[in-house]
């Protein structure tokens, strides 16, 4: 599991940010004390550090350049400033990336996934989802059945990764529809049902009849029993 | 000359007094029957000697108009100039108290609107992450307002870099489909709520812009089409070779509004109906279609929609 160090004064962003982490098994310690920064860096050992430019008491630039002198642990910059002053400055401080607030959850994920699966597991599959014995793998966006490995088509696989992550949860096809427009496949409500569809009969011929179920006028759920 | 004919009208009252006092001469001396050339011969001197002297004012006159027009303030001659010229360093001095003072609260505005820019980006950023997590109507609504919020403070830091002397315009070559997919993909929950079909395909241009700058004016242009259309749908394509259109079948424009749009505060008909219209979002995109050298203009029918046209082609300019 992941450990994942949240450097951010705000709390509804330090809170947000481990909730949609914590969503994606990865433990997430949000700092307690603006002044011992890199003690408690010490002591947890995370695998990838979540930091603000603006705290208190010392800036993250500071701490950026103190954490570098002894570790190449991973370091992400969250910032209301876009300018490419503070984007350089970060980077030049030994930041891995960069990103301006406000940003989306799927953005977030994306970024501490990549930098995570760079520093420490280049191949394995380390990011995945499981539901009523199948594995989703975000590495080659296949999904693992009884030994199977089956392909799946672009959005076929992320209404999958949607439904998965909210496994047991009603998800709304608004919400479904949201996610494919993140990935720049702008679908309509038809096209969003045709594409349900397909991905049914795929599930279907591999074996995994009635994964998805229709609750009728509002959404979709998968049901992992 | 005409320097000249100004300082003889300056110096009148001395003329005119000698050619009374010449006047007065000659007459008492014609009274009492004296030979005219002992009158005459002192009067030409005294001509004479007067010219010499007034050349020389002349000089000095005009050396001190030439010091004048160069706003340098030349030694006072006399108790009135000094007079003067004490009410004109004092005027000096509090021009430049007021224009320093107005100059600074200028930058403390300019500063404090930038921090708040930043600030408010804060609350926004931790209310988009926790809104996330919440897949209902509601949230949606709120994330859609909360996206046009987001746009408002853009539009504020837009409006404030635009004239800023520190405004930086990275020119480059961008594939324009790169600067198109954000800015939809900003507008995708508002799109979703209200139905609207998206019609849009790869464009596969590259155009010689800022990305940031040319960012604002598409997503501004976006913006508008989602509010001013409540159902049907919204295209973006290229009409011409170079020239991005941006189509929508919204309420469309009033033929009277149209050819104002783009002047600042200026709302029209649609914009008095939406109160919440300021009328600044199109007039900055004119302004910075400007600045890069992109063209844009507006193609409406009430009732049927809008087309916004922007022109990026530009002169072929040599690179050396």
């Amino acid at each position: 599991m992941y450990k994942i160090y949240v450097v951010e004064d705000d709390k509804g962003i330090a809170d947000g940010i481990s909730q949609c982490l914590s969503a994606w098994e990865m433990e997430v310690a949000i700092v307690s004390d603006f002044r011992n920064v890199l003690g408690e860096i010490k002591e947890l050992e995370p695998h990838l550090i979540i930091m603000d430019i603006t705290l208190p008491y010392m800036g993250g630039y500071h701490w950026c350049q103190e954490i570098r002198k002894t570790s190449n642990v991973p370091i992400i910059f969250i910032s209301s400033a876009t300018d490419n002053m503070n984007i350089i400055m970060a980077m030049n401080m030994g930041a891995d990336d960069y990103i301006p607030k406000p940003f989306d959850q799927s953005i977030l994920i994306a970024k501490v996934q990549a930098l995570l699966r760079r520093a420490y597991d280049f191949n394995q599959g380390s990011f995945s989802l499981t539901a009523g014995g199948a594995v989703l793998n975000t590495n080659d966006n296949t999904l693992t059945f009884n030994g199977n490995k089956i392909e799946l088509a672009r959005n076929e696989y992320k209404i999958l990764l949607v439904l998965m992550q909210n496994k047991n949860k009603v998800v709304s096809r608004e919400k479904l529809m949201e996610a494919l427009w993140e990935t720049d496949s702008f679908v309509d409500e038809n096209t969003l049902t045709v594409n349900v569809g397909r991905l049914r009969k795929t599930l279907e011929s591999a074996g995994l009849k009635d994964f998805i179920k229709t609750k009728f006028g509002v959404g979709y759920i998968l049901e992992d029993e | 000359m005409n320097l000249f004919s100004r300082y003889l009208r300056s110096r009148i009252k001395v003329i005119i007094s000698y050619i009374v006092v010449a006047g007065i001469f000659a007459s008492s001396y014609l009274l009492f029957d004296m030979p005219s050339i002992a009158v005459l011969y002192p009067l030409c001197m005294s001509l004479a000697a007067g010219i010499i002297v007034m050349m020389i004012d002349f000089i000095f006159f005009r050396s001190r108009h030439e010091k004048l027009i160069n706003e340098e303030i030349p030694a006072p001659k006399d108790q009135i100039e000094e007079d003067y010229q004490l009410i004109i360093e004092k005027l000096k001095e509090e021009a430049k108290f007021s224009q320093m003072k107005a100059s600074e609260d200028y930058n403390n505005m300019i500063e404090y609107y930038t921090v708040w820019a930043h600030q408010i980006k804060t609350p926004i950023a931790a209310m988009r992450l926790n809104l996330q997590s919440e897949d209902s109507e509601s949230a949606r609504r709120l994330m859609g307002d909360l996206g046009r919020i987001e746009a408002y403070v853009e539009m504020v830091l837009t409006f404030l870099r635009l004239d800023s002397n520190s405004t930086d315009y990275l020119i480059k070559e961008y594939d324009l489909d790169e600067i198109i997919r954000p800015a939809i993909r900003k507008y995708s929950k508002e799109f979703i709520l209200k139905k609207l079909k998206l019609e849009y395909e790869p464009v596969d241009f590259k155009v010689l812009t800022d990305s940031k700058w040319l960012s604002f004016i598409i997503e501004q242009i976006i913006s508008n089409s989602v509010k001013y259309t409540s159902e049907g749908y919204v295209k973006i394509y290229m009409s011409n070779p170079g020239v991005l259109c941006i189509e929508d079948s919204g309420i469309g424009i009033r033929e009277e509004d149209l050819p104002r749009i783009f002047e600042n505060g200026y709302t029209g008909f649609n914009g008095r109906e939406d109160k919440r219209a300021s009328g600044i979002g199109l007039y900055l995109c004119k302004r910075i279609a400007d600045n890069l050298g992109h063209k844009i203009s507006a193609e409406s029918t009430q009732g049927v929609g809008t087309k916004i046209y922007l022109d990026m082609n530009r002169k072929e300019i040599g690179i050396e």
